[in-house]
């Protein structure tokens, strides 16, 4: 198992690399930015106070003053760029771990060995699940080091209470992306369903947000629970989001595995 | 002892029925030729036998086990090479190697297989050109010392001389007493190397024999040149098909008695007759076209 488990990091080390060193790069950026937001922050309040509450709402900003790193950061980076960017690793990481091997036929070069199907999915799925750990920890706590190169103060508390929600809203589209790649033979199919998939529900939560009648859509939309904002600036993480995130992985990663043990794997 | 059971195995693609109801038996140390025509079932057959794909019915047992159930148990003591050879493009022959010995728990002959196959495995799979890549996938097959090897298509892409190599090395697995399953399109190594084979069409078995008996079948293949000309319909009338006729030549293909056709000629004046039996491509032709 641990021979699948390493050589499937070893053959995307450079690639989760360079997500990480990215999102490392974007988090030193706003850090960085943050002393000069800081003093400009009364102007901007005054700005943002003539926005909707409902777009604001919308787009998970409730929060937006800028006197503290922890309201910058959610807005400018836990709110699209850093989940963009669990979601693209999270995806390309489970569509090569079955359906590009089915439609490359490499498969059939491990399964040719004495190795059972459901080893070769929890190897890789396991694999996928650590380098998104990996990408998460790296991406939230730089802000340690990056903080104090820059003498901005943080509230560490918050940055671990919004790095166990991201870890739990990538684990969930992971292991969803990883259920479709034990269904489809193709790469392509298993990126465009979750991608569309995620689209949907991105849409979903902001219908929600700006229609009344329609505020039940949010609760079918991982964005409802990813309430970044809600953990880094209140340091609140709802037990509603952690159940949804946890039980969408456990069923899918299920449903999943379950399907890998049945299907054809050579085409 | 049988080291391979086909029964009744049957695959459907939607409403495609790829392989229908095919059972064969294979036993242990036999070389066992799969033939058929290109779309006859022989890679399905295959991909079932190897747990790649799961049959709609039927069931495929390899060395006493079920090939489905007991898969992990059964690949410890099975070597397999695909028809058309799939490789990690990022990884060099070496690398596909060691991850084969790590997953297989198997002693090193993969340098004694390299120099044999003349194969540098330095070289990044994705540089291989197709026969280099058939050669490593024959090093990963053979890598084990398996007591069953599974091939479809073994010396495709390959010259004449590292043919002669492939031959060595599964003779060698035939003393040791391993069974060899091959699937191929090459009658002569068919020929060379197998001592029973199965013919599958449109998914389904035509006949399974020893190359002997079925060599032995009573097909035969006349060449007659006469003085004057030689007509080719009463030989047709007879049941004959006319392979090639030029006037005072005419070649011919008799299944069954050739007491009418040698009379129908002793009516010529014969300059040469040549009766012989037909080549075991003319047998497989014979079955494939049926």
């Amino acid at each position: 198992m641990w021979t699948l488990f390493f050589r499937y990091l070893r053959d995307r080390r450079i690639f989760i690399i360079v997500f990480c060193v990215a999102a490392i790069a974007t988090m030193w950026m706003y850090i960085a930015l943050f002393p000069s937001m800081q003093q400009q922050s009364a102007t901007l309040n005054e700005a943002f106070k003539s926005y909707p509450e409902s777009l604001m709402k919308a787009f998970g900003i409730e929060s937006l003053t800028f006197n503290r790193i922890e309201n910058f950061i959610a807005m400018e980076y836990f709110s699209i760029i850093w989940p963009l960017m669990a979601i693209f690793l999270g995806i390309s990481l489970a569509s090569g771990a079955v359906a590009r091997e089915v439609e490359k036929g490499t498969i059939e070069l491990v399964l040719a060995r004495p190795v059972s199907r459901l080893k070769l999915f929890g190897s890789r799925y396991l694999a996928g699940l650590s380098a998104l750990v990996l990408f998460t920890l790296l991406s939230t706590f730089c802000v340690i080091p990056i903080a104090a190169i820059h003498h901005v103060d943080y509230a560490l508390r918050n940055f671990v209470t919004v790095a166990i929600l991201g870890l739990l809203f990538a684990w969930a589209t992971f292991s969803l992306s990883m259920m479709l790649s034990a269904f489809f033979s193709d790469k392509g199919k298993v990126s465009m369903s979750v991608g569309g998939l995620l689209v949907l529900m991105y849409v979903l939560n902001i219908v929600a947000a700006l229609k009344a009648n329609l505020k039940d859509l949010q609760y079918a939309s991982f964005f409802h629970y990813f309430a970044s904002s809600n953990a880094l600036i209140k340091n609140m993480l709802t037990v509603e989001s952690v159940w949804v995130f946890i039980a969408v992985a456990v069923v899918c990663t299920a449903i999943g595995s379950w399907r890998f043990k049945q299907r054809d794997v050579a085409v | 002892m049988q080291a391979i059971v086909v029964e009744n195995l049957t695959k459907h693609f939607g409403k495609t029925k790829a392989v229908d109801g095919v059972s064969f038996s294979v036993e242990q140390g036999e070389v066992f030729g799969f033939l058929g025509p290109n779309g006859a079932g022989k890679t399905t057959t295959i991909r079932c036998m190897m747990d790649f794909i799961r049959p709609s019915g039927g069931t495929v047992s390899l060395l006493g086990l079920d090939a489905q159930k007991d898969s992990v148990e059964v690949k410890k003591r099975v070597g397999y090479l695909s028809g058309y050879v799939r490789l990690y493009g990022s990884w060099t022959g070496d690398d596909h190697i060691r991850f084969a010995q790590r997953l297989s728990g198997s002693h090193d002959r993969a340098q004694e297989l390299a120099n044999r196959l003349n194969f540098n495995p330095k070289v990044k799979a994705k540089a291989l050109s197709t026969g280099n890549r058939q050669k490593l996938g024959l090093i990963l097959s053979l890598l084990n010392d398996p007591d069953l090897i599974i091939m479809d298509e073994p010396t495709n892409a390959l010259d004449p001389l590292l043919q002669n190599a492939v031959y060595g090395l599964l003779d060698e697995a035939k003393k040791r007493g391993a069974t060899i399953f091959m699937s191929s399109h090459n009658l002569n190594e068919v020929d060379r190397i197998c001592t029973n084979v199965c013919v599958i069409k449109q998914g389904k078995v035509v006949a399974t024999d020893a190359i002997n008996d079925l060599k032995k079948l009573r097909l035969f293949r006349i060449h007659a040149h006469v003085a004057g000309s030689i007509s080719p319909a009463i030989f047709t009338s007879l049941g004959a098909e006319v392979l090639e006729h030029r006037n005072d030549h005419i070649t011919m293909k008799i299944k069954g008695d050739v007491t009418p056709i040698i009379k129908a000629l002793s009516g010529y004046k014969l300059h040469d007759l040549e009766v012989e039996h037909a080549t075991l491509e003319d047998i497989f032709l014979e079955y494939y076209q049926a």
